[in-house]
């Protein structure tokens, strides 16, 4: 038991972390942004999905990663502009189409997947292409430092840019300002001048493209093919991480993170002889306690005010 | 607008009761009577997809072996129900319908489906080709058969404890039930038995499609000193095929991955890292099984009404031995194989079966486990 207790404080389980929680990032971030301007996405797990597949396939039909994930942007592009034209061209919920896309991806992507490979459980067929690892000159060299965060795929340090981009666009921008202010009154923001659906189709287009990239990290980077809803969930538990979030940026973060930590332990735990069943909830386990937290901190203020 | 859709819904209805007039008839027509048999015998194959590259694609390929064994005799097809489960009852029931001589469907997941119409249709010969329930199965038209997936765990067991160098070797399974536990009793007494100072890590992904996880779990397997890992989890397989190509790109050529159901060296030859991590895989030939199962049936000598298990002795289950296996292994590593399996065959070796005897994977894993 001493030693599992010592390999969760090492540089390899926080690299683990890191590893583990990029997607949940991805997910939590993509929730978030559309989110925050009132368009909720709910279907950041079929989007993620695409994203997967159409990375896999345009790798390796054009023979460049690269390509590939110019082709999971475009995909994210169009999830989105399906989404926009549904929710705010015809005023469907975005419930509605969120449930509709998550269907459809799921079963889609399959289809897609047979049509190209002939089979329905991975692209193994398909000559695909994955994005290289980085290592960061100097930082490489420091020793715990460079172990933790050199040596990630490219779609990882892609993440955390687009972390701080985010955390930069919504509260240190007009625009970000204005994507708040769709979000908490539409008619509100209407009345002094802002263009509530541009606004709107912007915040859903960086949602997409965030869910299209959570996507390609695990299928062209963390795998190197695609398989079946090979997702398994994780758009899920970014929406679960921007509930909690309550529309704090910092928060959904943080939770990401806390996720991140619990998976890693899972992971970790699961070579233990503990129950796996047991085992396998720490994660929901830390959800619910963070909600708790949260409600109970709320109550507080509540209460002062 | 609304009396021509009412019109136009009318039409519709009356042309399809004429089409149920004139479809009862054309059924009542085909016979399924024995000089039909003696002719052309006309076999479906029942499966809710196929393509998987694995268990479905296994069972739809015994259409390509009846058909090469059969020829023109036989007119053999597989029919995909759908994944919905709500389809599978009227699909069966389409398929008896049309009057075919023997049907072949089942598998724990769908057996129902396919019971409830056979009670339905005695004259109709029906084969399960992988049941769970025995007493569902026990109908006077239906011979009902499954594999000893202990033994294909003991075969793949054995392999892994002779290749391991460490001594350590692992299992990545996708759910904690007991047919899981079945390969994996096997697995951990088979590797005992080619090595008893062996010691087995075992995880549950939780999921047969989540491949990240389970190449995290492999990975800290090999972080812990396995060399071996068994990918028993479907989808989630590819992880531990992910993780030990990085292992090996990393520079230690001794770490192994084994497959299940199929053998994954052909299935992932297209991606040869991933592919040239697999040493073998464990195998259930459900298509061999029902090639001889549907012999047994138009010989006369199925016995209807009862179940069999069939194990490595029929060569219902056993491991891939390809090129690239007999490449990567001595001579001395095979003969010990061999040595082991051939207990198996000859029945010298009885393999645990957790299903059999709830509890004995639980013993198996005390005694063996990584602790």
């Amino acid at each position: 038991m001493a030693n599992i207790m010592d390999s969760f404080l090492s540089a390899t389980f926080l690299f683990i972390v890191i590893r583990v929680g990029v997607p949940l990032l991805y997910a939590s971030m993509s929730a978030y942004v559309a989110s925050i301007a009132g368009i909720p996405n709910i279907a950041v797990e079929g989007i993620m999905i695409f994203g997967a597949l159409f990375g896999v396939y345009f790798s390796a039909i054009t023979g460049s990663a690269w390509l590939g994930l110019l082709g999971v942007i475009l995909i994210g592009v169009v999830m989105a502009l399906v989404m926009a034209f549904f929710t705010m061209k015809m005023n469907a919920s975005p419930i509605m189409i969120g449930i509709a896309l998550n269907l459809f991806a799921t079963d889609f992507s399959v289809w897609l997947l047979m049509l190209w490979t002939g089979t329905k459980g991975t692209t193994a067929t398909l000559p695909s292409k994955v994005l290289p690892t980085v290592n960061i000159p100097v930082i490489k060299d420091i020793p715990i430092l460079g172990e933790i965060i050199s040596g990630h795929y490219f779609l990882t340090y892609v993440c955390i840019a687009l972390a701080v981009f985010i955390y930069i666009l919504v509260y240190k921008t007009p625009f970000g300002l204005r994507m708040k202010a769709c979000g908490l009154d539409e008619h509100a923001a209407e009345s002094v001048g802002i263009k509530v659906n541009k606004v709107r189709l912007i915040a859903i287009i960086m949602s997409a493209v965030l869910a299209a990239l959570g996507g390609a990290y695990l299928s062209m980077g963390y795998m190197s093919i695609f398989s079946s809803n090979m997702t398994a969930s994780r758009g899920w538990t970014g929406i679960a991480a921007n509930a909690v979030g309550g529309g704090n940026f910092l928060i959904v973060v943080l939770t990401t993170v806390v996720f991140s930590f619990a998976q890693g332990v899972v992971n970790r735990l699961a070579l233990t002889a503990l129950p796996s069943e047991l085992v396998n909830i720490i994660p929901y386990v830390c959800v619910m306690l963070a909600m708790i937290f949260l409600s109970i901190k709320e109550m507080k203020k509540n209460k002062a005010n | 607008m609304k009396k021509f859709l009412s019109l136009l819904l009318a039409a519709m209805l009356v042309m399809s009761m004429a089409a149920c007039g004139t479809d009862t008839p054309a059924s009542d027509d085909t016979p399924a009577g024995d000089d039909e048999v003696s002719e052309v015998t006309s076999v479906r194959i029942l499966l809710p997809h196929i393509g998987d590259q694995s268990y479905m694609d296994v069972t739809a390929n015994a259409a390509k072996l009846l058909a090469a064994k059969y020829g023109d005799a036989m007119d053999v097809q597989v029919v995909e129900m759908g994944d919905d489960e709500a389809d599978w009852e009227p699909a069966n029931m389409q398929a008896a319908d049309e009057g075919h001589d023997i049907i072949i469907s089942g598998n724990w997941q769908y057996e129902g489906a396919m019971l409830a119409v056979a009670a339905e249709y005695p004259d109709i010969m029906y084969l399960n080709f992988d049941y769970s329930s025995a007493e569902a199965n026990s109908l006077d038209n239906v011979y009902a058969i499954t594999y000893a997936a202990h033994e294909i765990g003991y075969l793949t067991g054995v392999v892994a404890g002779v290749k391991s160098q460490t001594g350590i070797i692992g299992g990545v399974v996708g759910q904690n039930n007991a047919g899981m536990n079945q390969f994996m009793a096997g697995y951990i007494q088979g590797a005992a038995d080619a090595n008893p100072e062996i010691k087995v890590i075992i995880t549950y992904v939780g999921s047969y499609t989540d491949p990240a996880t389970a190449k995290e779990q492999t990975i800290g397997m090999l972080n812990a000193g396995a060399d071996i890992v068994w990918g028993c989890a479907g989808g989630s397989g590819n992880g531990v095929f992910e993780a030990v190509a990085e292992a090996r790109a990393a520079g230690d050529e001794t770490v192994w991955a084994l497959g299940v159901d199929t053998d994954q060296y052909v299935s992932m030859s297209a991606q040869p890292e991933l592919a040239n991590t697999i040493l073998t895989s464990g195998l259930k030939n459900c298509d061999v099984a029902i090639t001889n199962a549907v012999t047994a049936m138009l010989e006369g000598t199925a016995p209807f009404g009862t179940q069999e298990m069939l194990g490595y002795a029929t060569g219902a289950v056993g491991l891939a031995e390809n090129d690239y296996y007999l490449a990567n292994m001595t001579e001395e590593e095979l003969a010990a194989v061999k040595a082991l399996t051939d207990k198996v065959l000859d029945g010298t070796t009885k393999v645990v079966d957790e299903l059999a005897t709830p509890g004995v994977f639980d013993k198996y894993y005390e005694q063996y486990g990584l602790k």
